[in-house]
């Protein structure tokens, strides 16, 4: 091969190189990993959110994948493991995958992402019965004083979110709730309306179709503040309990994703969010929207590792 | 409660409706027909395809491949002894049989009939008694769910067959396996031997595919091997027109309700209907000796209780957000995405979807009669005139590709490939399968629901047995346990009188 031929090869392969960044995302698809079988909840969010995005980020078509497993954690780590070129990204539910290097030896920590966006956060918030005899948070209280042990309190599972927040719960108010761990959100509600169990203790969304039917009674959330789709519930803080704990959702993608890509990509879901239609849609679903770009999504990981950590530390959600 | 079901009958009725519940209904019996794929997957799969579409048009599609796939199961289990779906081992029991006696057109047109049968009766419960009928789901919790799991495992008994030891030796190692993975109540990880893909434990289709339909394919080998390539011969006759299946009225009756009452409680799905209302059939029949060798009633008795649970699951998931089964849980997904809120709202605020839907449940049930019993049922069964040493490659092939889709996991070919091994061993040993499967199913149930029980009585033992619902199943259990040994009594003391 002459040197000019070489060299134009070379130059003619840089201008290929150049354009396929720049191009992102070029013609083919973007994998989406969905960590959750179809069908569930994170899955049918995911699948309602992903045309708004394709909406606002020009050439952009998503593949779904779902990837389903040790409560996340097959998904979560095939997540980790792709490479960073924009065309594999996925959902991330915290605290959840952050749980998980904790309770055993994982192929990802929360260093092994690139946090692309926040798209929703869901408050942790306790409820009983409308026909129960408990009307206020510190109705509960005292009834669980009086009863160590005997409040039961139904969640969806051992080590999730909701697990979290009833161990702070425990400490912070001093009393000995039991978790009682269902396989889900749908069984746990069904437990409390059939009067099997005491109390739930999920997130709020899952509750709303049932205190609009006037089934469900919240005592409390969760939350730093009042919510926008139930204002009339009040938070643990105002009634003097310091807990704010909830699940998120958002876009990650693996570590080292390229800056522009990131960009693109966050400032399209920026947009998908605050889509009339998308709000709309997720209003009448009951999904607590809070939307945050790159870098306040990796602060609020971090702040949520921390929580996690500390709760692993001084009592683990697993023994 | 009649005015919203006519209101919704045009809106069930307009073109795109019934062409989507006839394109619903031949996707749902091919998908059911192919042994790996489920309904579950194809409804999954047709969810996001249907964002752009009419409320009523998706949903027209999902009761198509809901009602049709629950059919399509029996087809490959009545020509290939292989369950298309799990619930269809149950149809295998007869319906091979029948086959291998050259009467397997009559047990697909059974097959159909049934299915048909079935699902129009659980239709019409869903229309008429959707809301108060999801009280008893309420009424269900851990103890009453333990209580119908150890119903199903004393079944079990029923389907033990002539050798009881290698049955329950089956049994035990459907129970072991339903022990593998996390344990719901501790978070523990149990048998997984650090594997990420253990975790999860054994998905149910893994097992049944590597059990039912990977020994006839090693079987078919083998016997190429020995015979030599032969077409095999088409015995496809065994006429008998839909006026006989009518003569085992008593059974589709007993097998709707029992199909409709496993349909209303979350957790026990179309196989445990299956498995129950051939059971209950078996038990009431004046020749129970006959089961297993060929009585068409079997296979009617097993169609129509999987049927029957379809639109009865969705009962729960319609009134309370429960899904009855995993087909009904990805139909709410696809309801969710629509904007279509579970609950008692949904009635009144989209009742024309709700009992349309309904609607559509009934009328795909009807279509099965056409669709899978003039044009699938022939088409299908040109599968027989195949040579063996095509069709093992050939289902080799579409296990292997419906075993993937499940969790897009290698891991479970592997795993597929271990029952298989295992299923060819047990069938040369003559173990039966079916306890396997059904230790699998009902072995995690039984265990989970006795812990949470414990859990929220705080180690009470009375809590198990202090309600009304329970102490009715507990009752059950005894009579199904008893029934055997005082009907050994009974012949022994007739048998004696005889010779006084």
């Amino acid at each position: 091969m002459s040197f000019y031929k070489g060299a134009a090869l070379g130059i003619a392969l840089a201008a290929l190189a150049g354009t396929a960044q720049a191009a992102w995302p070029e013609d083919r698809p973007i994998n989406v990993i969905i960590a959750y079988a179809p069908g569930g909840s994170t899955d049918v969010a995911a699948r309602a959110f992903l045309p708004f995005i394709e909406r606002y980020l020009e050439g952009a078509e998503f593949a779904v994948i779902n990837r389903p497993g040790a409560g996340g954690e097959v998904g979560t780590t095939e997540l980790a493991s792709a490479k960073p070129d924009g065309y594999t990204i996925g959902f991330l539910n915290s605290p959840s995958f952050l749980q998980k290097p904790y309770e055993r030896e994982t192929r990802y920590t929360k260093d092994s992402f690139t946090y692309i966006a926040n798209l929703v956060y869901d408050p942790g918030a306790y409820a009983v019965k409308a026909d129960s005899d408990i009307q206020t948070i510190q109705d509960y209280i005292d009834w669980a004083k009086e009863n160590p042990r005997r409040m039961t309190v139904a969640t969806a599972g051992v080590g999730t979110d909701d697990h979290l927040t009833l161990s702070q719960f425990n400490s912070l108010a001093d009393i000995q709730l039991t978790l009682v761990p269902f396989a889900g959100d749908a069984p746990s509600i069904q437990a409390v309306l059939g009067g099997h169990v005491k109390s739930v203790g999920l997130n709020l969304s899952p509750y709303m179709n049932w205190v609009k039917e006037g089934q469900l009674r919240v005592l409390a959330i969760a939350s730093d503040e009042r919510v926008d789709m139930a204002p009339d519930i009040p938070t643990f803080r105002e009634q003097g309990i310091d807990l704010v704990n909830g699940s998120a959702r958002g876009l990650g993608a693996p570590a080292g994703l390229p800056d522009d890509i990131v960009e693109k990509l966050s400032a399209a879901v920026e947009k998908a969010v605050k889509d009339p239609e998308f709000v709309a849609q997720s209003e009448k679903q009951y999904v607590p929207l809070r939307y945050m770009n790159s870098a306040e999504y990796r602060k609020f990981i971090d702040q949520q590792d921390a929580m996690v950590k500390q709760q692993w530390e001084t009592d683990p959600w697993k023994k | 409660m009649f005015d919203p079901l006519l209101q919704a009958l045009p809106v069930a009725f307009a073109w795109s409706s019934i062409l989507a519940m006839v394109i619903g209904t031949l996707a749902g019996i091919l998908v059911g027909a192919l042994p790996g794929l489920s309904a579950t997957m194809g409804i999954a799969v047709l969810i996001p395809l249907t964002f752009g579409l009419d409320p009523l048009v998706a949903l027209g599609m999902m009761a198509g491949i809901y009602n049709g796939a629950m059919y399509g199961g029996a087809i490959p289990a009545v020509l290939l002894r292989i369950p298309g779906t799990p619930a269809a081992i149950a149809t295998t029991f007869d319906g091979y049989v029948m086959s291998q006696q050259g009467r397997s057109g009559f047990a697909l047109k059974v097959a159909v009939f049934s299915s048909a049968f079935g699902g129009i009766m659980s239709a019409i419960a869903l229309m008429t008694l959707a809301p108060p009928l999801s009280k008893i789901t309420l009424a269900f919790g851990p103890a009453e769910y333990f209580w119908v799991a150890v119903f199903g495992l004393a079944s079990i008994s029923v389907l033990l067959g002539r050798d009881p030891v290698k049955g329950l030796i089956a049994a035990c190692f459907g129970l072991v396996l339903s022990t593998v993975g996390i344990d719901q109540v501790t978070g523990h990880e149990r048998f997984t031997f650090d594997t990420l893909e253990l975790s999860s434990g054994f998905h149910i289709v893994v097992l049944l595919v590597g059990l039912y339909a990977l020994p006839p394919v090693f079987i078919m080998a083998e016997e190429a091997i020995k015979k030599g390539i032969s077409a095999a011969e088409l015995k496809f006759g065994g006429a008998g027109s839909y006026l006989d299946i009518l003569r085992y009225w008593k059974t589709l009756i007993r097998s709707s309700i029992i199909g409709i009452i496993v349909g209303i409680l979350p957790g026990a799905g179309g196989n445990i209907a299956a498995f129950l209302s051939y059971n209950e059939a078996k038990r009431a029949s004046r020749d129970p000796d006959s089961f297993g060798q060929g009585n068409p009633e079997g296979v009617a008795a097993a169609e129509c209780g999987n049927n029957a649970d379809n639109a009865a699951a969705m009962i729960p998931a319609l009134t309370l957000g429960v899904p009855g089964s995993s087909v009904s849980a990805v139909i709410l997904g696809g309801l969710l995405v629509h904007g279509l809120q579970p609950g008692p709202a949904l009635f009144r605020e989209n009742a024309d979807v709700v009992y349309g839907f309904m609607i559509q449940m009934l009328v795909t049930s009807i279509l099965l009669i056409p669709f899978g019993g003039l044009l699938a049922t022939r088409l299908f069964s040109q599968v027989l005139r195949l040579p063996r040493v095509m069709l093992a490659p050939l289902i080799i092939g579409l296990t292997v590709v419906g075993v993937y889709c499940i969790n897009n996991s290698i891991f479970d070919l592997y795993m597929m490939l271990c029952f298989g091994l295992v299923g060819y061993c047990m069938e040369k040993l003559k173990f039966p399968l079916a306890p396997a499967v059904l230790g699998l199913i009902l072995g995690g149930m039984a265990e989970t629901n006795l812990r949470l029980t414990m859990l929220i009585s705080g180690d009470d033992w009375r809590a198990l047995v202090q309600n009304t619902i329970s102490q009715i199943i507990i009752a059950l259990v005894v009579v199904v346990l008893l029934y055997p040994v005082v009907r050994t009594l009974m012949a022994n003391r007739a048998a004696n009188q005889g010779e006084t």
